[in-house]
Parts: structure tokens; sequence; C-alpha cells
């Protein structure tokens, strides 16, 4: 592969970062956000440094011929429980401490991510879960949903009592704490990125280091409309990543997807 | 609840927003003065930034896609405004030709 190719997403790339049902793996869609038709082999490298090389040509030897990217032109397009435990959920470390190696690294990629700022970047990326579920009869799916505006959060409220989907809200650090420490766990968790008094993403790391909650999918949903910002959702753990503003319909297909429900 | 109440409530909140729309620009515009004077107000720039984050965010899921573009535009116009520090004049003037377009959008 030349080093110097500029790879661009191919119209099928875009349409399978805003289907909100990919079945692509982490790695994969992560390519695919990088790819804005100015990113070259190298800079693709150098931003996944941490996967060896070969495995990095063959995924992108793969892409290509699943006509999800192209080479040179422009970017086309953008179990129940008693509860859980919850305390200390925003006191525990979850970076790594400044001078070590893995902080040394990851400020290393970020400043690469940095490059890759750009306002307008539209996708509803949703994981397709890997097992169909099934529902037992009168079970209900519980959706918490972290988002701090008010007229939004009620929007997206009725919308998912709509579509028979059983709502929990959460607005803050401390209704948060508070929403997980209720039971049912939920089945799945629509996290907005700019909050009052945490952020977003250290919510995300939170819940994916959680003994209990790891298992959770978790969708973004934020008006942080970057690739930088997606690749870091992404990067993370998100298991979706919708940006505002989308039309709600999009809610319910990307909840179905992340949760295998048909 | 049914499922036709739910309905009417969704369109209640649409409509609610749009009806809302206009305090929420004046809020903006009162708080680029607390920002663009002589002592520049900190807090008011952050209050500011995440008014105009939450409406580009929201505003295209209430059917206002221009307001969402526009309240984007308005939140890339105030990045790398430092706190405390008075914007410049080409900022101001697209700060506030954005809000312009917000009115009429």
């Amino acid at each position: 592969m030349d080093e110097k190719a500029v790879y661009a997403l191919a119209r099928k790339g875009t349409a399978e970062l805003n289907s909100a049902e990919t079945s692509l793996s982490a790695l994969e869609l992560k390519v695919l956000v990088l790819i804005d038709g100015q990113a070259n082999l190298g800079r693709i490298l150098k931003t996944f440094h941490e996967h060896p090389q070969a495995e990095m040509l063959d995924l992108l030897h793969k892409l290509k011929k699943a006509d999800l990217i192209a080479e040179g032109g422009k970017d086309s397009g953008g179990g129940e429980h008693g509860g859980i435990e919850a305390s200390g959920f925003f006191s525990r470390p979850v970076f790594a401490a400044p001078g070590t190696a893995e902080a040394e690294a990851a400020a290393q990629s970020d400043q690469t991510l940095e490059l890759l700022k750009r306002n307008g970047y539209v996708v509803r990326i949703a994981k397709r879960a890997a097992e169909e579920r099934k529902l037992a009869k009168g079970e209900k799916i519980t959706v918490l949903v972290i988002e701090d505006d008010a007229q939004l959060a009620k929007l997206v409220r009725i919308f998912l009592m709509m579509h028979e989907l059983v709502p929990r809200m959460a607005a803050n650090k401390d209704e948060i704490v508070a929403a997980l420490r209720l039971a049912p766990k939920p089945d799945v968790v629509l996290l907005d990125v700019v909050l009052p008094d945490i952020d977003g993403f250290d919510v995300l790391a939170r819940l994916k280091q959680h003994p209990i909650l790891k298992s959770v999918p978790v969708i973004m949903m934020t008006a942080k409309a970057s690739r930088e910002a997606v690749l870091k959702g992404l990067a993370r753990g998100a298991d979706g990543y919708l940006t505002k503003p989308f039309d709600v319909d999009v809610i319910s297909q990307a909840v179905k997807s992340v949760l295998g429900i048909r | 609840m049914t499922w036709q109440d739910l309905g009417k409530e969704f369109q209640k909140l649409r409509t609610e927003f749009r009806g809302s729309l206009p305090a929420k620009l004046r809020r903006l515009r009162s708080l680029w003065e607390r920002i663009d004077c002589e002592e520049p107000d900190a807090d008011a720039l952050e209050i500011l930034k995440r008014e105009v984050h939450t409406m580009a965010g929201s505003a295209g899921s209430f059917g206002l896609p221009q307001v969402s573009k526009f309240a984007a535009a308005a939140e890339a116009a105030l990045e790398g405004l430092k706190e405390g520090s008075r914007p410049g004049v080409k900022r101001a003037a697209k700060f506030l030709a954005l809000l312009d377009k917000l009115d009429k959008a």
C-alpha cells in the first residue's frame, strides 16, 4: 500500500456510519471515523500505533474490498439485580496518572486526534449486538437517559415511552449515581457528553470499568460533533454515537440495534 | 397514558420549544453584553458557551435544523475566546450577525 495515498469514505462507508445499526468491529469503526478524505496511511498507522502494522494494513484492505473506503478524493459524508453498589462511582480514578507511560501514550494519541477536529461531523453509529435478544412476555427495556437539557430530555422521555421503553432520567452527577443504584439495572444508557458537573466521557469510562455495569451498552448522544469526539467515545468503549441534533426516531433504532432486538 | 396522549404531549413539547426561543435568544444577547464590555464577566462566557451548545444540539430534534446550524456556528465563533477577555471587533460582528440569523430562523 502506498503510504502517501489519501483515503476517503466511499458512499457505502458513509451509509454505514449513519445506519444506526452496524456490525463492524470497534477498530473498523474507528478507522472509518478517522478517514476524512485527508487521512493517509501514515496518519492512520500513527493514530492506531498500538495495533501491529500488518493488522492495520489487512483491515484497510478489507474495508477497501468491502467498498467502505476508497483511495483519493474528498470525504463523501460524513439481568435484573438488587441495585448497584455505586458509592465511589465518581471518586475512583479512571485515567492514567501523569508521568506514567500510559499517560504519555494517551497524550500522544490525543495530539493526533487534535488534528482531526472538524465542525459539522454527523454520524449515527450503533453497533449491532452479536446475538438476537427476544423479549419475554411483559419484559420491558429500561433506558437510562443522561441529559441535562430539560426540554430535550422530556422529548426523549416521551419518545421512549411511545416505543414502550422505560425511561429513567438523570441530568447531573448525583442523579446519575442515584439512577444507577435503582433496580433493575438499565438495559442501555443514552449519554450526553456536556453535563453541568461531569464530563460524559468520564461517565463512559467509569461505566465501562464497573464490574456490573460494563456490559451495559452506552450510546453517546451529543452535539460534540467532531471526528475527535467520536473517536474518543469509541476508544472509551461507547457502543454507539449519535451526533446532535438528531431525529428522535434514530434513538429507538439505535437502542434496538445495540440490544439485538429485531 | 395512551399512545395518542403521548403523541399529543410530543407535539406540545415541540410547540413549547419553538415558543421558548425568543426568550432564549434575549438571554444570549444579554450574556453577550456582559462579555463585550469594559469588564468582561468570565462566568457569563461559560454560560453563553453552554447555552449555544445546548441550542445547537436540541433545536434540530424539535424540527428547527436552521436554528441548530446557526447556534453551532455561534458556538464555533466563541472558540478561543478567553475568560475575562473582551472579544475583538471581528468576533463580535460575527457573533451578533449569527444572533440576528437565529432571530429570523
